[in-house]
This record gives structure tokens, sequence and C-alpha cells, in this order.
């Protein structure tokens, strides 16, 4: 047997598996179609021929000679697979691989009109709106999204960057607790921080908005809504979307929100002792790169000493215990 | 694999997709995941019905129809693709061809129709597979 006839048959194997609705290992399917150029290649032409050949299954009048007919000629779940008349105009899909690799990791639950999405520790996803919007969510995070509002997003943990296709009629709304950020055609970064919640605007321009306060921010422009009221700040702008690349740059920040976006990027529990919450921290960082992946030399960066804890790090005093 | 804005269209699609959920998912990622698949899957067969059908505008440019219409040459094509299936089926004999039927039509696992016919999954298995090596261009294989 030839090495070609090999791959066909497990390429088989895989689809006999695969097409079972019980099927559940994904990771190992994905991990075999990686392993060679030719796997894909002899999965997918299997593939596609099947699913022609069960569209043409679907359109036979079935003999009697066989068990009762679950499926009669006209079965709408058959003949309903194909979408005569829509054309596509795109290449062939280089395969599942493509899309996974956009980081589809997310959780989707649907209770009633909401779906909610979370990322895992340190494993950032991007969501592609039907309005053509863009949400790249930072790794632990999670936001509610609204099946019938396209145009309303709810971040109730970590961090996301809202790129977004501008509607002057139908503005982009995002809530966070009692807090709403509107967009008016843009790109807006917003992050949950124990301190309250930071919005920073790369383009366009964002109202936020709590109560009857509210404020318009202009590209470079950020604010931090703490309990205590709104907190202007500027950012760069090219700086804003600077996470989704594990670039965290700052200016005058406390070392408290810094370690606390950082813990976010890299997906490590962080904690920081009061002695050094406040510090300020001037500067930029790579949270993947080797300095900010070494707590000796991350605790010379931020000057504070940096402790490795059995679930994660500390920055500042040991607690003692 | 380098095929970023095909990546993107297929969020797009398995975006609308969840949207139009009306029920509870049971189990969230592999839900997910098949969802990803089926629609991978329905674009590369789109893309290539698509390719095809250009390939055959484009040989006879004075034709001018909208592509989408079946001529009476392609209708016949496709009855005979459909008897030749049917003839393939009719030498596949049974259980293989009902349970093939039953698993891809019916949508019923391999489980449930092992359970049913009061046989083992594997030999569901070896049945399916001799169906699929009957039907498709692959060889049967004996292991």
């Amino acid at each position: 047997m030839t090495a070609s006839k090999d791959i066909q048959q497990v390429a088989l194997d895989w689809l006999l598996r695969v097409n079972d609705p019980l099927f559940d290992d994904w990771d190992g399917w994905q991990a075999w179609l990686d392993a060679s150029p030719e796997h894909p290649k002899a999965y997918w032409t299997l593939a596609e021929q099947e699913a022609e050949l069960v569209d043409t299954l679907g359109s036979i009048s079935w003999p009697a000679s066989g068990a009762a007919p679950t499926a009669a000629p006209t079965d709408p779940r058959a003949g309903g697979r194909t979408r005569a008349g829509r054309r596509w105009t795109l290449p062939a899909l280089g395969g599942l691989a493509a899309a996974l690799a956009f980081g589809l990791w997310l959780a989707v639950t649907v209770p009633g009109r909401h779906s909610i999405v979370e990322s895992p520790d340190g494993q950032p996803m991007t969501l592609a709106l039907a309005d053509g919007s863009e949400i790249a969510l930072a790794g632990g995070s999670r936001i509610v999204l609204d099946r019938r509002n396209p145009r309303f997003a709810k971040l109730e943990e970590g961090r996301a960057l809202f790129t977004v296709v501008h509607d002057r009629h139908r503005p982009f709304e995002v809530r966070i607790g009692d807090m709403v950020v509107t967009d008016l055609g843009t790109v807006f970064d917003v992050t949950r921080l124990d301190q309250g919640v930071r919005v920073e605007v790369a383009e366009g321009l964002v109202r936020v908005a709590r109560g009857a306060d509210r404020v318009d921010l202009e590209p470079g422009e950020g604010v931090m809504v703490a309990p205590d009221g709104f907190h202007l700040r500027s950012t760069p702008p090219a700086s804003v979307a600077g996470w989704r690349s594990s670039r965290l740059t700052y200016h005058d920040e406390t070392l408290s929100v810094v370690v606390q976006d950082l813990a976010r990027v890299q997906g490590r529990r962080i904690a920081v002792s009061p002695d050094v919450e406040d510090r300020r921290f001037t500067g930029s960082l790579s949270a993947d790169g080797a300095v900010a992946q070494s707590p000796e030399r991350l605790a010379q960066l931020l000057g504070a000493p940096v402790t490795v804890e059995r679930d994660g790090w500390r920055v500042g005093a040991a607690t003692g215990h | 694999m380098g095929a970023g804005p095909d990546a993107e269209d297929v969020l797009q699609d398995v975006w609308l997709r969840t949207q139009a959920v009306k029920t509870p998912i049971a189990q969230p990622r592999a839900y997910l995941y098949r969802m990803v698949y089926t629609v991978v899957l329905d674009r590369r067969r789109q893309a290539r019905r698509a390719a095809t059908r250009d390939g055959a505008w484009i040989r006879d440019q004075d034709v001018d129809e909208p592509r989408a219409t079946p001529t009476p040459e392609r209708s016949l094509l496709a009855r005979e693709a459909l008897r030749a299936v049917e003839t393939r089926l009719a030498i596949l004999g049974e259980p293989a061809a009902t349970i093939l039927r039953r698993h891809r039509l019916g949508g019923e696992t391999q489980k449930a129709i092992a359970a049913d016919l009061g046989m083992g999954l594997s030999t569901v298995e070896k049945h399916l597979r001799r169906a699929y090596a009957a039907l498709l261009d692959v060889s049967e294989d004996e292991t």
C-alpha cells in the first residue's frame, strides 16, 4: 500500500468519526491535520465529496427493502444543505486551523437573547460582529452580546478593544456596570480595573457617561472612571491597541494598574502589595518579552521587588505568611 | 494557514449562526467546533462550485444566461449522478445502505444505530467504511 493511500485511509477514519454527532476529539483531529500538508488535502477532498454524496442521497427515493424510511426524499434537512444561487468569490479555505488561529476558544452560553463570550486566561481572541465591527478580547475577559442588537456589548470582566463600524443613526454602545461608552465611529479600548474603568481612544470620538456625568474623548485621550469621579488622562493613540501585540505603554501610571494589565496579558496571577501600589511607572514593556517573564528583571524595571508565590507573583513586600 | 480574510468570513458566519441559536447549548465547545467545521466545509464546497461554474462559463461564452440556472444538460448530469449512486447503493446492499442513510440523513449517532440493530459499534463503523469505499473515490481497506 502506498503512502498516499495510507493517508486517505486515515482521512476516512477521521471523517467517519467527525461525522458522528457525538464526536468530540477536535484537538486530535486538528493535530492530525497540522501534521502534514498532505493531510488537510486528503481530508477536505474526501469531506467535500462525502457532503455532495449526502446531498445526492437526500434526493434518492429509497427502496422499501430497507428499514422504515427515516428520511423522506423531500426531507428539508437533506435538501436544505444546498444553497443554490448564492455565489462566493472566495478562494478555497486553508482549513479550520485558519479560523482557530484567531483564538476561537470561547465559551458561548445562550440564556435567552444574550451570548456570553469568555476568553481563557492569557488567551486573547477576536470576535467579528454581524455589522462588520470587531472586538478584540484580552485573555481572562468576559463580554455579553445581544443577539437582537448587534450594536451593543456589555464588558463584565477584563479588557476589550473595539473597532466599530460607524453608523450615525445607531451608535455602538458598551456597558460596564453603570457606565456607558458610546462610540461616535472608532477604535477604543475598555478595561475593568480594581480602581474603576479605563477608556482610551485610538481613533474617532467616544462618549463616556455615568449617570449625568459625561465626557467626550478624542484620539490620544482617555479617562479612568473611578468611584470618586472621572480622571482624565492622555495616551498616545498608537499605544491603545498595543496590548494585542503584548506591548504595554504607560505615562505616570500606578504600579497597581500596570500589574493588572500585565497579569491579564500574561494570564498569570500577579498581586501588588500596598507598599508599592501607588508608585508611578513611566515606560513600555513587552508582556511576553524576556524582562516581563523574569521576576528579577521585572523587579528592576518596575523598581519594586517581585517574588514568586505559590499561585503567581507578588510585586512589593511579601505579606509574611 | 495564511487565510486571514477567509478566517474572518468564517468567524462572521459562525457569529451569525450563534445569533440564530434559540435553545440552550449543552456542550458549548463541541457545539462551536461543529459549527465552525460546518461553515468551513460549506464554504469550501461553495468555492469549488463557483470555480467549476465559472470555468464552464468561460469555456462557452456565447451562452449568455444566469449561471445559477440549471441547463437541461446540467440536470441531465445530475440525474446521471443520481442513477450512478443508486446503482452503487444497490450493489452495496444491506445493512450498509440503511446504516449510511440513518446516520447521514437521519442524523442518528453510530452508537444509537448500533444499539438499535443489535450490533457492535465497530461493526457499524465497518459498514460505513464499506459504504464510503463503494460511493466515494477511496479504496477499500482490509485492516
